[in-house]
C-alpha cells in the first residue's frame, strides 16, 4: 500500500505532503514518543505515530527514512519543524484520533494488504 | 580567584518524590557535614521551599541560588537558575499558568508539603508538581531568559525526562546556558554523537531526593565570588571564570 492510498483511506489531515515520497509503499509502523526508543525501532518505510512536535521528530523520520509521521489527537508541528519537513520532503499527516486507535486501524490496513 | 565545592541540583521535601527528612534544616545541615559552599534547590515546578531553605543556609554560610526543575510539553526536565527572588515570583506565576493541573493523590505520588523555619507544615500543593507545562523547550529557555535566568538542561544523559531520552538529542540551536551530566561515562558516549555538546559548560550535581546524596554528585566553582553574576560568567566561561566536574 503507497502512502497517499493509507492517508486517503485513514482520512488523515494534511500537514504537508511531497510527490515525490507519498507514493512509495508502507512497510510498516511503530507507535512512541520517546525519540530515544524511536530511533532504535523505527525502519526505512514505516509510519510513525506520535504525540511530539518537536524538531527532534523531522530529524529522526527523516534519519530513518521513515516514509511518514502521523500526529495523533491533532496535534500540529511546530513551526520550525514544519519548515524542516517541508525542506526534507517528509509527509507529516494529523488525524483526531488517538495513537491507540489510528496505530490499530493502520494495522488492520497494513496486514490486509500483505495477506 | 577562588574555588568553590557546589551542588546545583537538590530537591527539597516539597518535591513529591523526595524524602520527608529534607526539609530546609536537614539539608543546610547535610551540606555543610559534607562541605559544600553553594549549592541551589531546585523543586519541581515549584519555588515555595526556598525563602526557608535560604534563611537555613544563611545562618550556616552556605550560599544559595535559587532554582528550579521545569517539566516542558516533551516531559524534559530543565533546570532554571533565576538572579532573586522577584525572578523566582515571576517564575511561579508563570509555572502556575502553564501547569497542567492534573489530578494528585499524595498517597500515590508523595507528599507536595512544604514547611516553616520550625519545620511545620506551611501549606501543600494540590495539583501535580511534575506534571508538564504547556511549553516548549524552546519557549521555556526563552522564558526563563527572559526572567534574567540560566537554563541548564538537567541530567541529560538520563533515561528519563531528559533530552536525550524524550528527544533523542540536544536540538540545534538551543539557547541552553549549561549541561548537567549524571554519569559522565554515558554523557561522554552523547558528546562522541553530537561533539556540539561539549561547546557548552557542563557539571554534574547530585540531584539529590534523600538527604545522604546531597553532595555525592558535586561540582568546583571557579569564580570571584559566590553571587548570580559570577556563576552567569562561569557558565559562559567568561573572564577566567569556569564550572567543572569536581572528583
Amino acid at each position: 500500500m503507497n502512502l497517499n492510498e493509507l492517508a486517503s483511506q485513514l482520512d488523515l489531515t494534511v500537514i504537508c505532503e511531497h510527490e515525490t515520497t507519498m507514493h512509495k509503499p508502507v512497510l510498516g509502523g511503530y507507535t512512541g514518543d520517546l525519540l530515544s526508543d524511536v530511533m532504535g525501532s523505527l525502519d526505512e518505510g514505516f509510519v510513525w505515530v506520535t504525540i511530539q512536535t518537536h524538531k527532534n521528530v523531522v530529524a529522526v523520520a527523516t534519519l530513518k527514512e521513515a516514509s511518514a509521521v502521523i500526529l495523533v489527537k491533532d496535534s500540529k508541528l511546530e513551526q520550525e519543524a514544519l519548515e524542516m519537513a517541508q525542506a526534507e520532503e517528509l509527509c507529516v499527516y494529523s488525524t483526531p484520533l488517538s495513537a491507540f486507535e489510528i496505530s490499530g486501524r493502520i494495522y488492520n490496513l497494513l496486514h490486509s494488504w500483505f495477506c | 580567584m577562588q574555588n568553590f565545592s557546589v551542588d546545583l541540583h537538590i530537591h527539597s521535601l516539597h518535591s513529591p518524590c523526595a524524602d520527608l527528612y529534607m526539609s530546609p534544616q536537614m539539608i543546610a545541615d547535610r551540606c555543610q557535614a559534607v562541605g559544600l559552599q553553594a549549592i541551589a534547590v531546585c523543586d519541581h515546578n515549584s519555588l515555595r521551599q526556598l525563602p526557608v531553605v535560604a534563611q537555613c543556609c544563611q545562618q550556616r554560610g552556605i550560599h544559595l541560588f535559587y532554582g528550579v526543575e521545569i517539566t516542558t510539553q516533551e516531559e524534559l526536565h530543565l533546570v532554571a537558575l533565576l538572579p532573586n527572588w522577584e525572578a523566582c515570583l515571576q517564575m511561579q506565576e508563570y509555572i502556575d499558568t502553564h501547569i497542567m493541573k492534573l489530578p494528585y493523590s499524595p498517597e500515590k505520588l508523595g507528599d507536595q508539603i512544604w514547611v516553616d523555619i520550625n519545620e511545620q507544615i506551611a501549606g501543600e500543593v494540590d495539583w501535580y508538581l511534575n506534571a508538564p507545562l504547556k511549553c516548549t523547550l524552546e519557549k521555556m529557555v526563552e522564558a526563563i531568559h527572559n526572567m534574567g535566568g540560566l537554563a541548564i538542561a538537567a541530567h541529560i544523559d538520563r533515561p528519563s525526562y531528559s533530552i536525550s531520552s524524550q528527544l533523542g538529542f540536544m536540538p540545534t540551536k538551543l539557547a541552553i546556558d549549561a549541561i548537567e551530566y549524571h554519569r559522565l561515562e554515558a554523557f561522554q558516549k552523547m558528546c562522541l554523537l553530537q561533539a556540539e555538546l561539549k561547546q557548552h559548560s557542563f557539571y554534574t550535581a547530585s540531584d539529590a531526593h534523600w538527604l545522604n546524596q546531597i553532595g555525592v554528585g558535586r561540582s568546583l566553582l571557579h569564580v570571584e565570588q559566590l553571587n548570580f553574576e559570577e556563576l552567569c560568567k562561569a557558565f559562559h566561561q567568561q573572564d577566567g571564570r569556569f564550572i567543572k566536574a569536581e572528583f
